[in-house]
């Protein structure tokens, strides 16, 4: 019985892995300004629906915006409208699989943060996101009046680093899970742990799965940053690593308003996406920070052997972060960048 | 959609191979940029179709991002010149997508016309939209009585939502007395087929074809009848 426990456990992390490396990633531009956001959308199951929907929604919503700011310039009331928009649109972006909130929720179940902090983290990378945007506009748009084939240029430079990044962390996490499992492997007959035994080592070491899932988008969180105890430096890590890569719909709007001669609508706006980006990455993070207990009790019910099969995959999943950051680097260099 | 074929069949083995680790379930759900199309349909003196002319109206906030920094001597218009380096990472940047242009006989896959490199490219901007003109030459004229012939325009992944305009689709220029267009739109997609077809890189140009049968009556398609 616990061995079939910890064996669907091993799954889920083979899922886990596979479902990132599947995720959102580089999309083409057919137009070759504009950089894309990729959605990720899921294959099938129960959920196909769902995405569908928040799909279409999103759509739906980021038509209607370039109305309504436009339609601000003559009627300052179709402020609240934009804002609530703005928000809706932040929430069905974020509602979707991908971008930021994987590492955010892998970072949460890797750290085993509180409840409360998640939700203050989640909120924190959303606003980042944001700030980026806007600073990027401010600076190229505003200011330097660069091009927007400069603008999409200075986005494929800022993905080629995070790729970059990415392998680096990769190539990290690789060498810190082989040392770990090579600690791991028991010497003789499995040995058994009892349940919940209380200061048994390997609690805190064993749900590194999460960032590997940093793989599902251009930011993975600062290997230095996962394990042990919460603190501001180390959260911010993660937070600035998930803002580092502007939401592509923000940039597009903002510049949009400064083109209708009302920049701080866009300005606005963008902060309202953010509100709602973070309310559905909050939501993400307690169903993580949830299942990381369910998690964590299932494998400390294992034996010695179920031990190290978390952590092979956990290895695998390492070694997968490294050559995914490779490939998409070498996929964003071929692309002319 | 009615033309298949087999260059498209090969670049999407290739895109496939890379295409599949490096950027799968990228291509978006949802459309990110909305185009009105207008294609007039080029006819030599032997009335063979020799090549496609494109005129495509982007939606006002991709343009009002595209045109960002183009005003060069800031007198708040947009000339030609100062349009033209965007016209050509416009083009460049479509070669990838085969324009978005399929040209070929109903239900023959193999008869199809290759596009070169588009020529005569440029944009205009009308206060609020950009629109793209470009010239697509086949490289060898293509003969519209060897069978239904038909133009297609449309995104298959759904990346860019393709709508032929209302007025002006699509013109017959120097064609033979007897010839005349036949202009299908596409009905739009429902919610589930929308996001199936998410699930393709955008870079991927042929689809399974089970899936395109669900995206059958969604091509933008120009029939041309020559009798």
């Amino acid at each position: 019985m616990i061995v079939r426990a910890d064996t669907r456990f091993v799954v889920l992390l083979a899922g886990l892995a596979v479902a990132c490396l599947l995720a959102d990633t580089a999309a083409a531009n057919p137009f070759g300004v504009a950089r894309p956001d990729p959605s990720v959308a899921v294959q099938s199951g129960p959920l196909a629906g769902l995405f569908g929907w928040i799909a279409a929604k999103q759509s739906e919503f980021y038509r209607a915006l370039s109305g309504l700011v436009a339609a601000f310039r003559t009627d300052p009331g179709a402020g609240w409208a934009l804002a609530g928009l703005s928000f809706l649109y932040g929430l069905f972006h974020a509602a979707g699989p991908g971008h930021g909130k994987v590492v955010i929720t892998s970072y949460l179940v890797a750290t085993g943060e509180t409840m409360r902090r998640g939700i203050v983290l989640s909120f924190a990378a959303a606003f980042v996101q944001a700030l980026t945007a806007i600073a990027m506009v401010t600076v190229l748009t505003v200011i330097l009046r660069a091009t927007s084939i400069a603008m999409t240029q200075a986005t494929g430079f800022v993905e080629i680093a995070s790729y970059a990044l990415i392998a680096l962390i990769g190539a990290r996490l690789v060498y810190g899970k082989s040392l770990a499992l090579i600690a791991k492997m028991p010497v003789g007959s499995p040995q058994t742990v009892a349940a919940g035994a209380p200061g048994h080592g390997h609690h805190h070491h064993h749900h590194g799965h999460g960032p590997d899932c940093g793989c599902g988008h251009d930011h993975a969180p600062d290997p230095a940053s996962l394990g042990g105890p919460f603190s501001l430096k180390r959260a911010w890590t993660a937070v600035l690593a998930v803002g580092i890569r502007p939401c592509t719909g923000a940039l597009v709007v903002l510049v949009f308003a400064f083109s209708q001669g009302v920049y701080a609508v866009g300005v606005a706006s963008t902060l309202a996406m953010a509100v709602g980006t973070g309310l559905a990455v909050a939501i993400l993070a307690a169903l993580a920070v949830g299942a990381r207990g369910f998690a964590a009790r299932l494998a400390d019910d294992g034996a010695g052997w179920a031990a190290v099969g978390l952590q092979t995959v956990e290895l695998l999943a390492a070694l997968a972060v490294c050559a995914f950051g490779l490939l998409m680097l070498g996929g964003a260099l071929q692309a002319g960048l | 959609m009615y033309l298949k074929s087999v260059r498209k069949s090969v670049l999407a083995g290739a895109a496939v191979a890379a295409g599949t680790i490096v950027s799968a379930g990228g291509a978006g759900a949802h459309p990110h940029v909305w185009v009105d199309s207008r294609s007039d349909i080029l006819f030599n003196a032997d009335g063979a179709i020799s090549g496609i002319r494109h005129a495509w109206t982007f939606d006002e906030m991709f343009s009002a991002y595209a045109i960002q920094g183009l005003d060069e001597d800031n007198d708040g218009k947009l000339t030609r010149e100062e349009l033209q380096p965007l016209a050509q990472v416009n083009v460049e940047s479509l070669n990838e997508f085969d324009y978005f242009t399929y040209l070929g006989v109903i239900g023959v896959d193999e008869v199809y016309g290759v596009f070169r490199d588009p020529v005569d490219y440029w944009l205009d901007y009308d206060g609020t939209k950009l629109t793209l003109h470009f010239t697509l030459p086949l490289t060898e004229p293509f003969d519209p009585k060897q069978g239904l012939t038909a133009i297609e325009v449309y995104d298959p992944t759904f990346f860019v939502d393709f709508q032929l305009a209302e007025t002006d689709t699509a013109l017959l220029v120097d064609a033979p007395s007897g010839c005349r267009l036949d202009i299908e739109r596409a009905e739009g997609f429902d919610t589930a087929t929308a996001n199936l077809l998410s699930q393709f890189p955008a870079d991927v140009r042929e689809l399974p074809p089970e899936i395109l049968e669900l995206t059958e009556g969604n091509a933008n398609t120009i029939k041309v009848v020559c009798e």
